[in-house]
């Protein structure tokens, strides 16, 4: 698994730039920066990582959060209750709030979870004391990366997407090359896959631009 | 957790105005606030939870239109409910002692006061607003003691009971929206009981403006932390402390209104403070605020760049909306008996669990 140092130096040389002495952005901050915004981009569109959270629940309290520095969780695999060993079913909170009002006030084992947002979530009903843990499988947003060493986290397969992505970013700096930049973010998406309406939204900005008055 | 001044950097590398000849930095934050308020409200991805006291004592205010920031020119004044918390400006018990001379009940239960050159009008004492948090765009959920209220209109409550506004219980049932611009409020009906006695439900009908004189604890309620929503937030865990996956709970109340609501946070003050956004979605941001800048007239102006920024952000509220919608619809998951292409014949046919279906470790 290549290191993100690595990743950045394989980005530059393929846009033929020196790391050293490139005068067009301010240096590696720079250029891991869009490393790291690319690896999220693909991770919203991969859905590869993935991580297991447990959280003790607490009596008489419905609603957790995570830790918004760390972890955004884009999607909720499954939520197992660990010491009753089964799964908690996933439900809309509209749908919970028109099937108990009271909500709030029921207690008991809980059965069922909602997602209010990308750092909260509930269960319900949830416990009148402190008991019991559950673990949640959630796809989420890796870390940002901190050691130059560090593995950057993709699977091979996106690996060309990644380089697409920031070449797209870098080209977006470069004078005059608007149009490579296009082009890189087009094979970023095609890359990825399932993203063939934003890959028209594209041509459209290209056409824009052709038929646009004051050219 | 990174500033938002890391986030004007980055808009100043993608408008090519890294050492700030082009932009100041006041610009950029304002483009990054409407951009970040137009990402808030276009993909609701935010709901927060707040308590909501009721308060033991309810102040009347009289204030201009125009200190309430509506236009100025108008003759009469406009009275107003004042929770206990420093809401409204122009609340000086002076004000209200200065035209409580001659009041009168009008048929609806409210007061008629003459003041000098002026006419008041006070809604009845029953109609008592709460102020929503100054975050609040639009409504999930309020329950009454962790109570379900329902909201209606204000013509339904009318026809539901005619005598509505003479009552009052602590059995909320309803509640109307009052979100006129500016105004974010909601009153409840019946008007639930209050905790302490105060001179306005104990005096005679007609002294409705004497009730500023509070009977109740001051103290019960802290007076100078500024917004409802500032004061009576979720008790939070500081997050740089916490391992990964916990925790934070909602202190629903007993005595409170509990409101859950989706929230478009407000501005950002000043660069140096953190953004509440989680940061894999600050960058749709940073685009829109490049891309903003990019098309305005000045020597950096770049058109085709400025809208396939701005393509990058539609983008990326697209997806935001859509992973919010797939995280918060509902999982129904049923047995499934499988058909004949799997299992020709009829003996082997058994109920499975479809392909979705979370794992199972036992």
């Amino acid at each position: 698994m290549a290191s993100i140092n690595l990743t950045e130096q394989i980005i530059l040389e393929m846009i033929e730039e020196d790391l050293v002495t490139a005068d067009n952005w301010d240096g590696t901050d720079e250029v891991r920066s869009w490393v790291a915004d690319g690896i999220d981009e693909l991770c919203a569109f991969g859905k590869f990582y993935r991580r297991l959270l447990s959280i003790p629940l607490r009596g008489g309290a419905p609603i957790y959060q995570f830790s918004p520095t760390k972890d955004v969780v884009i999607s909720v695999r499954s939520a197992w209750l660990r010491n009753q060993n089964r799964t908690l079913e996933c439900i809309d909170f509209g749908k919970l709030l028109r099937r108990d009002p009271r909500w709030l006030k029921t207690r008991g084992s809980p059965w069922e979870y909602f997602i209010l947002d990308f750092t909260k979530f509930g269960v319900y009903p949830c416990y009148a004391d402190d008991q019991d843990i559950v673990e949640i499988d959630a796809i989420m947003f890796p870390e940002p990366y901190v050691s130059d060493e560090g593995p950057v986290e993709v699977r091979s397969d996106y690996r060309g997407a990644l380089t697409a992505y920031c070449k797209s970013m870098l080209y977006l700096r470069i004078p005059g090359r608007n149009d490579d930049a296009m082009n890189q973010y087009r094979e970023f998406l095609s890359l990825t896959g399932g993203a063939r309406k934003f890959v028209q939204d594209i041509d459209k900005v290209r056409m824009k631009r052709k038929l646009g008055i004051d050219e | 957790m990174t500033t938002v001044a890391t986030s004007i950097t980055r808009i100043r590398r993608l408008v090519k105005d890294v050492d700030s000849d082009v932009f100041t930095d006041a610009r950029l934050l304002r483009l990054y606030n409407r951009s970040r308020t137009r990402l808030f409200r276009e993909t609701r991805l935010r709901v927060r939870g707040a308590v909501l006291p009721n308060p033991s004592v309810i102040f009347y205010g009289i204030c201009h239109r125009w200190e309430k920031g509506s236009v100025s020119g108008l003759s009469t004044w406009e009275p107003f409910f004042i929770e206990a918390v420093n809401y409204y400006i122009c609340t000086q018990p002076w004000e209200v002692q200065s035209t409580v001379g001659a009041s009168v009940v009008d048929a609806d239960g409210g007061y008629v006061v003459s003041a000098t050159h002026d006419i008041i009008h006070a809604e009845h004492q029953n109609l008592v607003p709460h102020v929503l948090p100054s975050d609040f765009h639009s409504l999930l959920y309020i329950a009454w003691q962790d109570k379900c209220i329902y909201v209606k209109l204000k013509d339904w409550i009318m026809d539901y009971d005619t005598n509505w506004k003479n009552k009052q219980s602590d059995e909320v049932l309803f509640a109307y929206l009052d979100l006129h611009p500016g105004e974010r409020k909601f009153v409840p009906f019946p008007c639930p009981t209050y905790e302490s006695t105060e001179i306005s439900r104990a005096g005679a009908i007609g002294a409705g403006f004497l009730s500023y004189v509070e009977s109740g604890d001051p103290d019960d309620l802290d007076w100078d932390s500024g917004s409802v929503g500032a004061v009576y937030d979720i008790t939070k865990i500081n997050p740089e402390d916490e391992g990964s996956g916990a925790v934070m709970e909602v202190a629903t109340s007993s005595t409170g209104f509990t409101v859950f609501f989706i929230c478009v946070p407000e501005d950002v003050a000043a660069t140096t403070e953190t953004d509440i956004l989680p940061r894999p979605f600050r960058k749709y941001i940073e685009f829109l605020a490049a891309s903003d800048a990019l098309m305005s007239d000045t020597d950096m102006k770049d058109r085709k760049k400025a809208q396939f920024l701005q393509l990058r952000y539609r983008m990326g509220a697209q997806l935001i909306s859509g992973l919010m919608q797939r995280l918060r619809s509902s999982r129904v998951y049923r047995l499934e008996a499988l058909g004949e292409h799997l299992y020709p014949r009829a003996g082997r046919r058994r109920p499975v669990l479809p392909a979705g279906y979370p794992r199972l470790d036992w």
